[in-house]
């Protein structure tokens, strides 16, 4: 993690509502600044507790992508920021989840062509939650400034790369090598009409220019 | 003086002053302009101080910074922007007083704002630099482009550029222009796949596409790798294929250049025989350093160089200082195309469509250029598709198919220099230092408001010719970063602040290495020309120290 991703998230709630339970075992040391501190362990452990996804959240979340979500550090970042910015955001989970379980719907294209699709406020948790998990950060980016609601879900974990997976790249991570980007995609459909030119030299110019000499 | 009373106030009684360095050359800014004249001066055998505001950071955690972040279209959110070294990222940083919120994504550390850039390394045309005399609009520069080419060069190698020999830049379909004395240093990287199908189709209704030379190395230079594509120049190539200033400035270090951080310039100190004899600097501990020299270059950026010389009240005998601010303000479009172009493979952008960067327009409408954006669509095509309500299998097929067809267009538009666009030092904030921070005024001029329904015009063509759906054009203006005109190049000592060597009129061992001196804008990013004025700088103090 780095300071900046460390910043964030302090900022984002309580100092340590990002610790878990053996985060706050591990080390005399900790143990020893707590007892200093005069803060209660108890207290803390329930924070902590308070910290960690519902199950309504993970089953909700997963049955929403269709992604196994096995991220858990990531699941945690999305759980306690979205509901940090919406304090209902707990109970509306619940009520998706509910909803998911009593309908006994396989699959997210089977629920949202029942009627239980048709529920506006499950569909808005349920974009809430697709939100977050496909862009990989919750909250609204501001053009500029340092106030800020935006909060850090995943990177490589974003699921808004998984359909392109086999043709782009996730930024910083290329493969392929220098100038594997000439050629389109496997599987890319041959174009109709004019075709491209691969050399720069050969590259075409327009009939109606003024010819410079 | 005035502009500092405030700080003395505050620590009058806490100033110490630390040791002091003295040097034949200080540069203010270890950006990409400030490392290449320190680089040049030190390797000639000068002894040179390079100052720069901000820390050093190492390419590794700003890419892992760049990879956390939950503002990944914000391209220095993965910087530093600490309370003693602002960036344009801080609200506090600038405020603007004009139509158009000038807000320049602008860094302090070690290399400068090139740590993120798309790395486009043009020459300006001839009729650029002679914009008033072949437009009758706008300023002249006070130098031809053949006084430059061979800067031009050498600036070139020394960011490593590659590019094509044959093409005509200035896009009028001719032969190769603008005349080069040497090949550029590397080819140009493999056409991408969308470049190809929009040029196919486009051309033939009259659009020249052009190769934007960049100095995203396409084989192992200077030690620096082979661009892979990893498709993010911005906010940080996490390879160094791309060129940024860190490289020149540890070139610096290396040829013995002194390499100062955490040290803010606040004032230029005048001495007899209108010499500028000493800078004044200050640390993040509130330590005050006065370091002395022959000559003096400040290389910090279009805004910041004309603060400082207007807290130092120095060479600004014009008035001139601080206005004639200039940014190649812009618009952006959106389409998706009848058939898979595959945006996002290979570097940000590539190049684009040229024809109206010259003509005989420019006497009555702005020059414009359509660059072609090549991120990977993915994070704009989701936000969208979840913002029009798609959930479940059916968002990740239409994320497929939209960004397997999604292309974008970049534009930009020249600005001319209007002395009532200007930087100021703020007359009342201050930042953590106790310096002032800086104001804004700026208007969008009517040449480029002439031009916007020619670039809109165009646009529809494009998405004609592609047979596509239009998803937006920009409402309004946009940044585009590239700052010029506040400390104008000119003949006259009346209406300018330096000549075409860079040197100031009123001070003959002043010179200034940052766009801010460019008098007459075009539309192509001004970086190179600004280190190519660099190392001319430095070659003219060379002979002089």
């Amino acid at each position: 993690m780095t300071q900046n991703e460390a910043s964030r998230q302090t900022s984002a709630s309580t100092p340590f509502a990002m610790l878990r339970r053996r985060d706050l075992l591990v080390g005399i040391g900790a143990v020893a600044f707590l007892a200093g501190s005069g803060i209660s362990v108890d207290a803390l452990l329930a924070q902590a507790e308070a910290a960690k996804p519902s199950t309504a959240f993970v089953h909700a979340s997963r049955f929403v992508t269709s992604a196994a979500l096995d991220d858990e550090t990531a699941l945690n970042r999305a759980w306690r920021q979205l509901s940090t910015l919406d304090r209902g955001f707990a109970q509306a989970v619940e009520k998706l989840s509910e909803a998911i379980t009593s309908s006994g719907l396989k699959g997210m294209a089977e629920f949202l062509a029942a009627p239980v699709g048709k529920d506006e406020a499950l569909l808005a948790t349920a974009r809430t939650i697709t939100s977050a998990f496909y862009l990989g950060f919750t909250g609204t980016p501001p053009s500029h400034g340092h106030k800020d609601t935006t909060g850090f879900v995943t990177f490589t974990g974003a699921l808004m790369w998984r359909p392109t997976i086999d043709a782009t790249v996730i930024p910083t991570y290329a493969r392929g090598g220098t100038d594997f980007w000439v050629q389109p995609p496997a599987g890319t459909p041959e174009p109709r009409g004019p075709q491209g030119i691969a050399e720069w030299h050969g590259s075409a110019r327009s009939s109606t220019s003024s010819k410079r000499a | 003086m005035a502009w500092l009373c405030p700080f003395f106030n505050i620590f009058e009684k806490g100033i110490t002053m630390a040791e002091t360095f003295d040097a034949d050359v200080i540069v203010v800014g270890s950006g990409a302009l400030g490392s290449n004249a320190a680089y040049e001066l030190a390797k000639a055998g000068k002894s040179v101080i390079l100052m720069e505001a901000g820390l050093r950071i190492p390419r590794w955690k700003i890419v892992q910074n760049s990879r956390n972040s939950s503002r990944r279209s914000d391209y220095n959110r993965p910087y530093p922007d600490v309370e003693w070294a602002r960036t344009t990222e801080s609200d506090e940083y600038l405020e603007n007083t004009g139509s158009f919120d000038l807000r320049p994504g602008m860094l302090k550390l070690v290399g400068g704002t090139t740590w993120h850039w798309a790395a486009a390394t043009w020459r300006y045309l001839p009729s650029d630099m002679k914009l008033k005399s072949t437009y009758g609009v706008g300023r002249d520069w006070p130098i031809s482009y053949d006084d430059l080419e061979p800067w031009y060069q050498r600036a070139e190698e020394a960011l490593g550029v590659v590019g094509s020999d044959e093409q005509d830049q200035s896009g009028q379909g001719g032969g190769a222009y603008p005349p080069r004395s040497k090949p550029y240093p590397l080819p140009p990287e493999g056409k991408t796949y969308m470049f190809q199908r929009l040029e196919a189709r486009l051309s033939p209704l009259g659009f020249n596409f052009i190769h934007e030379p960049n100095a995203r190395v396409t084989k192992p230079y200077d030690g620096r790798p082979a661009c892979a594509g990893n498709n993010n120049c911005m906010p940080v190539c996490p390879i160094g294929a791309m060129y940024s200033g860190g490289f020149h400035a540890d070139h610096a270090e290396a040829v013995g250049a002194k390499l100062l951080t955490d040290a803010t310039a606040y004032k230029l100190e005048k001495g007899a025989g209108g010499k500028i004899v000493a800078v004044h600097y200050r640390t993040s501990k509130g330590e005050d350093v006065r370091l002395t020299a022959r000559y003096f270059i400040v290389a910090a950026h279009g805004l910041e160089t004309p603060k400082l010389l207007l807290m130092s009240d120095v060479a600004n005998s014009s008035d001139q200082v601080g206005r004639n601010l200039m940014d190649h303000t812009g618009i952006g479009m959106h389409f998706l195309a009848d058939e898979e172009v595959w945006g996002g493979r290979g570097a940000v952008q590539q190049g684009g469509v040229f024809n109206r960067r010259d003509g005989e327009h420019r006497r009555d409408y702005a020059a414009i250029k359509h660059a072609i954006a090549n991120p990977v669509p993915n994070p704009a095509v989701a936000a969208r598709l979840i913002d029009q309500g798609l959930l479940g299998p059916e968002l990740d097929r239409r994320i497929r198919d939209e960004a397997s067809r999604w292309v974008e267009f970049s534009t930009v538009f020249e600005m001319l220099p209007h002395p009532t666009n200007r930087v100021q030092p703020h007359p009342t904030r201050r930042d953590a230092l106790g310096i002032p921070t800086l104001t804004v005024h700026y208007d969008v001029d009517d040449y480029v408001k002439a031009a916007r329904p020619h670039a809109e015009a165009d646009f529809h063509t494009f998405v004609k010719g592609m047979n596509g759906q239009l998803i937006d054009i920009s409402e309004g203006w946009q940044n585009r970063d590239h700052l010029m005109g506040s400390v104008i190049m000119g003949a006259d000592p009346k209406d300018s602040v330096v000549d075409g060597d860079c040197r100031t009129h009123d001070h003959d061992n002043l010179f200034l290495a940052t766009t801010g001196v460019i008098p007459a804008s075009g539309v192509i990013n001004p970086t190179l020309t600004g280190v190519a004025l660099s190392i001319r700088i430095a070659d003219a103090i060379a002979k002089e120290v």
